[in-house]
């Protein structure tokens, strides 16, 4: 049989097309449509469109408000931290030497395991009574008393971004490094013979050139800081020093079944998240011209 | 180029930070559990002690207890996670495919539409999502779990394979045809050398997978609910067991870490190709 070449790309695409409809786009749909109405659970019968309502009482009520600014705190913290980072080990690792590949493989490995593993792991790492942090700064006279280090109502919020932190700065690190390897040495080269000093280098050659980079990594350390979900859950449970935007949602939706206010909420974290995106590009884009 | 001091300074930092936290949780589940909670700490854990692991596998003193729901666990991540990996690989490389090598009306619109889905949290769709699983008699199930990974890790599938395709040189597929090849072998002569690439997407999409936690929580709470669910789970018991759970955690690491150890060249290679060519 013969199929007819006009038809076979949409044949080849078909398959996940009708997967995303269903899964993603009608859901989709259905996200904006029902925000608008007052679908909660607790009151099936009760269903009605409400118009912004949803948005006006989220942006009054001062659990949101507070996991908001939770999480603007995280974005910050922890967007500032990868990039640094990842900037310091993509410079390090960015000539070749023995074992490069090895090294490579150790710095993506944290940035494979599940974050719910990862917070397992840190939780001891806190513990105040038989914790490491504790012993290690201790041992090195950095503090003088065992701190608690997840129960303080003003710093938890540092130790649960670090270990996200922990996650996320492999990958920004990798980009960087992909970026950095299309910089040709010769740039380098010829500003050494002008006279330039490996900081003016950096200053005019590497951070220009890194901008691309700089970009893919703001997007994805700011998507993934506002998606935080699963550190929270783990070594903090819903404590509202740490509570996250995202896990203030699943409260909405998945324990207080008011669908719509969480269908609101998750809309307006998407647009916060696209606008951000949005934003980088155009900065992007400045850059090139 | 000279080897730096500082420089094997720096990189030593790199590795203590990347290993020491796993190294940590190693340590904490081969010790004894009273070797947990006596001062000072035991770096090394010596004496060594495999109770936690023999627990953990129903040969311990606590019988079968942790053992069942930790073996059922384990087949519906390996399940789901493997599955994904195949219905992503096969759905991206023919997507891919297409959007590589054809010319269509609305490609453009489909391919911005497709790869736009990337950007959306899985938030944004989850409750209607909800929903429509339990409508379709999916929830708490592996092919629920396995359609909704697909339909979240196949776009960046998608685009990964159209890069490698592109890199490809057509005059290959164009011998093809002139022999008379159909399209379905034309794809089968060029599918060795995009072999790379799509080892990259097998491997992002299987650790993507096997570390989901808020979609198998809210989509598989019980029958279907993988390793990394019922882990926190034994942190809401009576008290927290961290010899035990740290021994889960290093369980749950093992596959994630062989991916890394064998594939990381692939991964690296994927992770860049995406980050540069978008």
């Amino acid at each position: 049989m013969k199929i007819n070449r006009t038809l076979l790309p949409y044949i080849l695409i078909a398959p996940l097309f009708i997967l995303l409809v269903l899964l993603t786009f009608y859901p989709l749909l259905l996200t904006i449509f029902n925000s608008l109405q007052s679908l909660n659970l607790g009151r099936p019968d009760d269903i009605r469109f409400v118009g912004l309502a949803n948005y006006i009482e989220l942006m009054t009520d001062p659990a949101v408000l507070n996991a908001m600014r939770n999480s603007v705190q995280y974005f910050i913290l922890s967007v500032s931290i990868e990039i640094l980072g990842g900037i310091v080990i993509a410079l390090s690792l960015r000539n070749k030497f023995r074992g490069r590949a090895i090294i490579l493989g150790i710095v993506i490995l944290p940035w494979a395991l599940p974050p719910v593993v990862n917070s397992i792991v840190w939780k001891w790492i806190y513990d105040p009574s038989y914790g490491l942090l504790n012993d290690v700064l201790i041992k090195l006279g950095m503090i003088d008393h065992f701190h608690v280090w997840l129960g303080d109502p003003h710093f938890s919020l540092v130790w649960v971004a670090l270990v996200h932190i922990w996650k996320m700065m492999p990958l920004i690190s990798i980009i960087m490094l992909a970026q950095l390897q299309t910089i040709p040495a010769e740039l380098y080269e010829a500003a050494r013979i002008d006279g330039a000093n490996s900081l003016q280098s950096f200053r005019h050659i590497t951070l220009p050139l890194l901008k691309p980079a700089l970009i893919i990594a703001l997007t994805l350390g700011t998507v993934s800081a506002f998606h935080l979900f699963d550190e929270v859950y783990v070594l903090t449970g819903t404590s509202l020093d740490t509570r996250s935007i995202m896990v203030q949602d699943y409260l909405i939706a998945f324990r207080e079944l008011k669908y719509s206010m969480g269908m609101a909420l998750s809309l307006i974290i998407t647009i916060v998240i696209l606008a951000l995106t949005w934003f980088y590009n155009q900065l992007g884009k400045e850059a090139r011209v | 180029m000279r080897k730096s001091i500082p420089l094997v300074a720096v990189v030593s930092l790199i590795v203590l930070w990347s290993l020491l936290p796993i190294y940590w949780s190693l340590r904490t589940s081969l010790l004894p559990k009273i070797e947990l909670t006596t001062t000072p700490l035991k770096y090394i854990p010596m004496p060594l002690s495999l109770e936690n692991y023999q627990n953990l596998l129903g040969i311990g003193t606590r019988g079968n207890d942790v053992w069942i729901p930790l073996k059922n666990s384990l087949i519906n991540s390996i399940v789901t996670s493997t599955g994904t990996t195949l219905l992503v690989l096969l759905l991206s490389v023919l997507a891919g495919y297409a959007f590589s090598r054809f010319a269509f009306k609305g490609k453009n619109l489909l391919l911005g539409t497709i790869l736009v889905t990337i950007a959306l949290p899985a938030y944004s769709v989850m409750i209607p999502l909800y929903r429509i699983i339990i409508r379709l008699g999916l929830l708490d199930t592996w092919v629920g779990i396995t359609l909704i990974f697909t339909s979240a890790f196949a776009p960046l599938g998608v685009w990964l394979m159209k890069v490698a395709f592109d890199t490809i040189p057509i005059e290959l597929e164009e011998a093809a045809m002139v022999d008379g090849a159909s399209p379905a072998k034309t794809l089968l002569t060029i599918l060795p050398l995009v072999v790379p690439g799509m080892v990259a997407v097998a491997t992002l999409t299987f650790l993507s997978a096997w570390s989901q936690f808020v979609i198998p929580l809210v989509f598989s709470p019980q029958n279907a609910s993988p390793i990394t669910v019922l882990i926190t789970q034994f942190v809401g018991r009576t008290s927290i067991d961290y010899g035990l759970m740290s021994a889960a955690g290093i369980i749950a690491i093992i596959p994630p870490l062989l991916v890394v150890m064998f594939l990381s060249k692939y991964l690296v290679d994927g992770l860049m190709r995406g980050a540069i060519k978008n």
